[in-house]
Formats: structure tokens, C-alpha cells, sequence
């Protein structure tokens, strides 16, 4: 997993100077603009449209599973996806993008030689080769310090025509790229989690403040369209590429046996889910507490313990409901791996 | 005051007690007191406390050449219970005493310098020992005595108590009381999911891991397993307190039919976990057998201390061989392991923040259990209840009421290897034989259907199916069940070692 020791990027390497025509502009306009922009891969990615995908290191399930699922969509659309290359949410905000074929850029804390997390270093790799880009404002061989990663978050916000916060906690790195993402005056969109989940209090906040909620991938879609005018029709011309299941998914209508996000389907419109399925769509539940639910959940006549055990198990078998490593089940949102 | 007499003693080996002749003669030469036939260190201070425990009597010490010979004269001596019978034999081979009463008696107990004497460790194995030989055994009135048939048990209390050595005080051992445990289920609020577990796990012998943050009740509920099984047979109790007698602990709750609840710290050395030590001590496991081992956080236990009773795990015993050979401890007992989810413990604690990265968390939850994991067949998550519900303590589902089902479920499987015409075999009775296993489940072709693509989705070993199979035998027998069906089997698939804990 762990680098190997003196293991570095291989790539074209190239450093762009402020005022050199291969400087983004988008860039003159954050706080303290870099002098300096030392780049593995290709430099023109900077240049297109970027949407900035970023969630917490320690990410959920849940959290992952919507960098994902938004980080392909975008991608799909020929955004490109800049994010962070850290832990959690923004490495899998990277990989959707990698999957989907679209560009991606990571901005680094630390210099391009001196990549963190160590064990992202093959993701880093694959990144530069399928025609992305790794960058960083520091020198090659910069140490990861703490502070250069708080600054690189100016970055990552101001090259981005819009930040999308997927799983933020308060306070939190994440909300600072928001901060950063309003002082640039981008667009925020944030995703919103269960208010008593302590992971996604600064997204719910965000929205609060006025931030778009993203609720599902309709609205995520109407906020591409505001933002960097893609039209809701070219899903159709991104969708060949997708299987027919997935493309029904994005036309809004549920295919059976696909594993759509429980939490994100509101706009089915159909049946309501089960009570027990949308509890613990809502947020992770652990087994003591499931029991007393069960008692309300289960249909009359039927003990609950064991209607409760067979739902749990058809539930997980069926990719819906996942258990977490703290032994509390929740949602898997994981639709479009 | 020359003469010699030969009088019965014995040491320990192992659980064992080994009968030895003590004989003594005392002769002309050069005075002296020397004790001879491999005698270890403890047995040659005895000398000491004999020559002033006589004096202390009243009795005389003789300044001839004495020499105490312990055969036979190959095995080695050890502990202090020699004591009274170098003492007695030196009385009457001097002709202090009446050698007649020293005749079929079997003495044991060690000696303090004012002449009284203090019960040795072990004293069961010398009651065994005796009968065996069938003599009566004489002991220090205060050790710990338990009803052995057949066998006439006799007190003293000083040395000087065998000038009148024929009308020796027979020492009646207490009545044992019925088993009354201090530690009950109710008291326990909540923890529903967990009581259920624990009592799948009694009823089938299963070895459970909890997993949980800090003072969610890991210990509280382990603690109170014993209570769930059912009481010791008369054989078990006296294998068990044979043990815990050798080992110098107190016999008297296993005696009222409570099963031992053995919890060591996760300093345990290999020999004191398994036995060793010279002379050979019974190691923890061994304290467990017939009873709970619970392994408070197991992830911090050596991974060569938890190799070393992996073994002993299958085949109920443990055999230590040494230069002078080798001794074997039964232990036989369930296994009850605990462990944070995380390094600092607090990973789905609802009131503290986890500190721990995934990586780091992935690696702790892969290391806990190592050579272990194969004993155990129920996971665990262990949640810290709610405040309120705390308060609500006595209330909860008492053990009396669990157990009951434990029984029924116990009995249920007995009745049901009987009808399959399955072996008695103890594999059988825990459900170990895969062939066994998936036989005795009656799986329909939807539900072994279920099971695979299940097995699938979490990535099972064939070894995990098996595990989650057996426990869906067992709670199918806590149904009455004679066929597992899906409702068991998701119970089963529930209480599933997670993929990654301990690979």
C-alpha cells in the first residue's frame, strides 16, 4: 500500500510562472495568488471547466458513495474534476472521474515529490497518465507540512467554477474549501446528510447559509446546467457508454434490481420505501436500537427479532444496506460502481 | 532412641498426587538431619520447620545421625506438605508416638515452627490419592475439604495433637450450597441483541468476540456467561475443583456448581496462560476448564500466547512436556474475547469522537484475535446503551430465564444428534465436522441458495459459512427446530465474524 521509498511520479513535468500565458487565470482571482505552479502531466487540464468535488479525509460510506456518484456524472459531462487527492471522499472523487474517462486534477499540500498520502501514489500515477494533471504551488521536493494544505485549498476552490461539498464536519478542512470557494465568489453545492450525523453537520449548514443542496441527481444536474451550461440532453450522448440500467437510473426511472441510493430516490415518486430501509437510510443504526425499531417495523403477528435478522440479511445481500466497521448498519451508497 | 518407621506422604504432579513413602531412620554417627531422594529446595527447609515444630510439642528432637529417605527415590519432591510426614515418622520411628497409628493414614500438611499446621495446596488431589490407596487422609484442620466417597478425611490441628493420634478428629466437610450467582443478567439494562448472543453462543458452545468502545459493557456481559450455563455436573465439579485446588485457589463456588469464569490480563505470559512454571502450575486455561475464558482486549494479547492455546482449544487439553516429563491439564472451556473497534476505542461511540484514521482502523480490527479467529464463531457489536437506560438497571432479562432456554436448547441437540444417528462424539456436540455441519442443517435449495449469494456479497471463507452455518444450527435447536431454516440462518448471518476483523 505504502510508497516505496524515493517512489516518484513519472510524467512530463513542467512549472508555470504568473504572467505566462500557461497560467489559469482562474487563479489571479484567489487571495494571494501562487508565483509559481509546478505541474506533473498536462497543464491544459487547468484550463477547462472545473467543478470541485471535496469531502472529509474520514469519510462514510455515505459520503464516499456521493463523491462518487457526483463525480462521475460531472465527468460524463466533460467537466473536470479537481479535488484534493487525500484520503476519503477525494480520492474517490478522483477515481469515479479515472472510471468515467474524464479528466481529472489533484492539488497537493506538499510537493509533487513528496506526494500524501503515500498510499495514493498509484492513483496519483494514473491520474497523470490518463491525460490529468497532479499540481502543486510549492517545489518539488516541499514536505507535507499541515498549513501548505489549508493554503492548497484556495486553490483547489479558485480554479473551480463551482465546489461541491460532499461530507463536511465543523469545523473541518472541507468547510474551509467552501470559505475559499465563497471568497472567489464560485458556486457552492453542498450535499446534505442526517442532522444527527456529526459528519454532515458543515454540509447542512453550508445549505443553510445558502449553499445548493444537492438532493439528488436531478438537482445536481439543474446545477451543471447553471453553472457551466450543459444541457440536460447530452446525458443521452455521455449515456451510451453507460449500461442500459444506468441510463434508465439517470432518466429518472428505477429499474428493478439496481442498486439505486435508498437515501437519494425520492424522486421515484413510487411506492414509499420501507420504514426499516429508509431509518437506516437516514443514518446509521446499531443493532440495539434496530431491535426496538423492529418492534413498530415488523408486520403484525411476526416475531421481531427474526423478521428483523431475515430483513437485515436480504437488505445487505442485496447491496442496500451495508455494516459499517463500528458494527452499525447504514446506507451503502455506492450506485454507480 | 534409635529405630525406623515408614510413613505415607505425597507430592503433587501436575493435577495429580503421587504417594510417597517417607521413610526414616535414625541411627548412630555423626547428628545430623538430612532428607534424601530428590528433594527439592522447599522440601529441605522442611527440616527446620520439623525440628522446631517438635520442639514446640513437647516432643524430643534426637541428636543421632537422622536420615529421611523419600521414595521412590526417581521423582522429584516438591512443596511443603511434606512436612507432616517427616515429622510423624521421625515421632514414631523414635517411639514418641504409636506406630500403629500411623498405618494406613496418608498425612499432608505443612508445618509452622510453633507446631501447628497449615494447610498445602492441592488438598483434593491428596483426597483422590488417598482413596485410591485406600487409607484416610490426615490433613490441617483448616484446608479446604470436599466430600469424596469412600474416604475417611481426618483434621489436626497441632503436632502434639498425635500423641492422641487414635481418636483423631474427623473433619466433616460442608454441605455445598446450591449455586447462587452474585452476577446476574438482570441487572444489565438494554444489551438485547448482546444477551441474545451470549445466549446463542451458551447453547452451542460457541466462542464469541465483542467488540466495542470502552465501557459499553463487554465486561459486564462476559462476566455474567457463566450464569447461562447450566450447573456442573458431579463429574465436572470435580475435575474443575481439582484443578483450582492444585492451583491454591478456593474450590467452594465450584463446588455449589458455578462454572469458573477465568479473565486474564493481556500481560499473560505463554506459561501462564497454558500451565508451566516448576513445578508444573495450571495455567488459566486450565483454571477455565469446564468454564468461561474471556479474553479482555484481545488485541493486545501476544500473537505467540494466543498460538500457544490454540491448540490445547482442540483438543480440550493441554500437555506440557519437560526434561522430566510430562504432565497433562484438561481444558475445556468457552471462549469470550473483547476488544475496541479502534486504537483509541471510540469508533461508533455516540459520545466521542474517533480519532483514528481507516487505515489505521483496518489494520487494528486485522490484527485482533490472529491465530484465534478460528475458535471464534460469533461477532459481537457491543453499543454503549443510553444513560436512561442505565438507570433502569434490574430490570433486564434474568439469567435464570435465559438459561432456561440455554437448557432446552442443550437438550433439544442432544435429542436431535440421537435421532440423525449422529455420533455422541464431542465434535458432533459442538457442531465442529464440516460434513456434520451441513447435514445436520436440512438446508432447502432456496435458503443454501441464499446463503451462497450472501457468502458472495461479504466475501465468506468456505471456514466463515461453516462457522455461520453451525451457529444457525444452534439457533434453529434454540426453536426446536429440526431443519434450519432462512430465519435462522439471517440471525446467523448477523452475528457474522466481519469480513476483515482478524485477516
Amino acid at each position: 500500500m505504502t510508497a516505496r521509498e524515493g517512489e516518484v511520479l513519472r510524467g512530463p513535468r513542467s512549472v508555470i510562472k504568473r504572467g505566462d500565458a500557461a497560467f489559469p487565470p482562474l487563479l489571479e482571482r484567489v487571495a494571494s495568488p501562487p508565483k509559481e505552479l509546478f505541474v506533473i502531466g498536462c497543464p491544459d487540464v487547468l484550463f477547462r471547466p472545473a467543478l470541485a468535488v471535496v469531502g472529509a479525509r474520514k469519510a462514510t460510506p455515505y459520503g464516499k458513495g456521493c463523491a462518487r456518484r457526483f463525480a462521475r456524472l460531472a465527468s460524463l459531462r466533460g467537466i473536470c474534476i479537481v479535488s484534493g487527492g487525500a484520503r476519503g471522499c477525494d480520492a474517490e472523487a478522483h477515481r469515479a472521474a479515472l472510471e468515467a474517462g474524464g479528466p481529472t486534477v489533484a492539488f497537493l499540500g506538499g510537493g509533487c515529490d513528496r506526494v500524501y498520502p503515500p498510499e495514493n501514489i498509484a492513483l496519483f500515477q494514473r491520474i497523470v497518465e490518463s491525460g490529468g494533471a497532479v499540481a502543486s504551488e510549492r517545489e518539488w521536493g516541499f514536505p507535507p507540512v499541515p498549513y501548505a494544505f489549508r493554503a492548497r485549498n484556495r486553490l483547489i476552490a479558485g480554479i473551480s467554477q463551482a465546489t461541491l461539498i460532499v461530507e463536511a464536519g465543523l469545523p473541518s478542512g472541507t468547510f474551509s474549501t467552501a470559505d475559499e470557494a465563497l471568497a472567489v465568489g464560485a458556486e457552492v453545492l453542498a450535499v446534505p446528510g442526517s442532522i444527527t450525523s456529526a459528519s454532515s453537520r458543515g454540509a447542512n449548514r453550508l445549505i443553510a447559509q445558502g449553499a445548493t443542496p444537492i438532493v439528488d441527481d436531478e438537482s445536481f444536474l439543474d446545477a451543471l446546467l447553471g453553472v457551466y451550461g450543459c444541457l440536460r440532453q447530452e446525458t443521452a450522448d455521455a449515456g451510451c457508454a453507460l449500461g442500459a440500467g444506468e441510463s434508465q437510473a439517470l432518466q429518472g426511472r428505477r429499474p428493478e434490481g439496481a442498486h439505486g441510493g435508498p437515501a437519494l430516490s425520492a424522486r421515484d415518486g413510487g411506492a414509499a420505501p420501507e420504514p426499516l430501509l429508509a431509518a437506516l437510510s437516514a443514518e446509521p443504526i446499531g443493532m440495539e436500537r434496530l431491535c426496538a425499531l423492529a418492534e413498530t417495523f415488523a408486520p403484525a403477528g411476526e416475531d421481531a427479532w427474526s423478521w428483523l435478522s431475515v430483513r437485515i440479511a436480504e437488505l445487505e445481500a442485496t447491496g442496500l444496506v451495508r455494516r459499517y466497521p463500528d458494527g452499525k448498519l447504514g446506507p451503502a451508497v455506492d450506485p454507480l460502481v | 532412641m534409635y529405630g525406623r518407621c515408614s510413613v505415607l506422604g505425597a507430592t503433587l504432579r501436575g493435577v495429580k498426587a503421587v504417594p510417597v513413602d517417607v521413610e526414616v531412620a535414625v541411627s548412630s554417627g555423626l547428628p545430623g538431619f538430612s532428607i534424601v531422594g530428590m528433594a527439592d529446595a522447599s522440601v529441605q527447609e522442611s527440616r527446620e520447620r520439623v525440628r522446631a515444630a517438635l520442639r514446640a510439642s513437647g516432643f524430643q528432637m534426637p541428636s543421632d545421625k537422622i536420615v529421611v529417605n523419600l521414595a521412590p527415590s526417581s521423582l522429584r519432591k516438591t512443596g511443603s506438605g511434606l512436612d507432616l510426614p517427616i515429622a510423624v515418622a521421625l515421632l514414631a520411628a523414635t517411639g514418641q508416638i504409636d506406630p500403629e497409628v500411623v498405618k494406613d493414614r496418608l498425612f499432608v500438611g505443612e508445618l509452622s515452627l510453633e507446631g501447628f499446621l497449615r494447610p498445602v495446596a492441592g488438598s483434593l488431589a491428596f483426597a483422590l490419592c488417598a482413596r485410591e490407596l485406600s487409607c484416610s487422609l490426615v490433613c490441617a484442620e483448616g484446608s479446604e475439604i470436599v466430600a469424596v466417597d469412600g474416604l475417611e478425611q481426618l483434621g489436626l490441628r497441632f503436632l502434639g495433637g498425635m500423641r492422641q493420634a487414635r481418636d483423631l478428629l474427623r473433619i466433616v466437610p460442608p454441605r455445598a450450597r446450591e449455586a447462587a450467582f452474585d452476577l446476574d443478567f438482570r441487572d444489565v439494562a438494554g444489551h438485547d441483541v448482546a444477551k441474545r448472543a451470549l445466549q446463542i453462543a451458551a447453547a452451542g458452545n460457541h466462542g464469541v468476540l465483542m467488540m466495542g468502545p470502552p465501557g459499553s459493557g463487554k465486561t459486564m456481559l462476559a462476566s455474567r456467561l457463566p450464569s447461562l450455563l447450566p450447573p456442573l455436573t458431579e463429574q465436572e465439579k470435580l475435575e474443575t475443583a481439582l484443578i483450582h485446588s492444585v492451583a491454591g485457589e478456593t474450590i467452594a463456588p465450584i463446588l455449589s456448581g458455578q462454572r469458573p469464569f477465568r479473565k486474564p490480563h493481556h500481560s499473560a505470559s505463554l506459561a501462564g496462560l497454558v500451565g508451566g512454571g516448576s513445578p508444573i502450575r495450571p495455567g488459566e486455561i486450565s483454571l477455565a476448564h469446564n468454564g468461561v475464558l474471556f479474553l479482555d482486549e484481545l488485541s493486545e494479547f501476544k500473537g505467540s500466547v494466543l498460538q500457544g492455546i490454540r491448540q490445547p482449544m482442540e483438543t480440550g487439553e493441554v500437555r506440557l512436556t519437560r526434561a522430566d516429563g510430562s504432565v497433562s491439564f484438561p481444558a475445556r472451556f468457552m471462549l469470550v474475547a473483547a476488544s475496541n473497534p479502534c486504537p483509541c476505542g471510540h469508533l461508533g461511540d455516540e459520545e466521542h469522537e474517533c480519532t483514528c484514521t481507516l487505515p489505521q482502523i483496518r489494520m487494528y480490527q486485522g490484527r485482533i484475535g490472529g491465530p484465534l479467529m478460528d475458535r471464534i464463531d460469533l461477532h459481537l457489536d457491543v453499543q454503549r446503551i443510553a444513560p436512561g437506560e442505565v438507570m433502569a438497571t434490574g430490570t433486564g432479562t434474568s439469567s435464570e430465564t435465559l438459561r432456561e432456554e440455554v437448557l432446552r436448547a442443550r437438550e433439544y441437540a442432544d435429542w436431535r444428534l440421537r435421532h440423525d444417528g449422529a455420533a455422541e462424539s464431542e465434535e458432533a456436540r459442538s457442531n465442529r465436522a464440516p460434513s456434520g455441519i451441513v447435514k445436520s442443517c436440512h438446508l432447502s435449495a432456496n435458503d443454501a441458495a441464499f446463503l451462497e449469494s450472501a457468502a458472495k456479497t461479504h466475501g465468506m471463507s468456505g471456514r466463515a459459512i461453516m462457522r455461520t452455518l453451525s451457529v444457525a444450527r444452534t439457533i434453529a435447536d434454540m426453536g426446536e427446530s429440526l431443519d434450519v431454516g432462512k430465519a435462522h440462518l439471517c440471525e446467523a448471518l448477523g452475528f457474522r465474524v466481519r469480513e476483515g476483523v482478524g485477516s
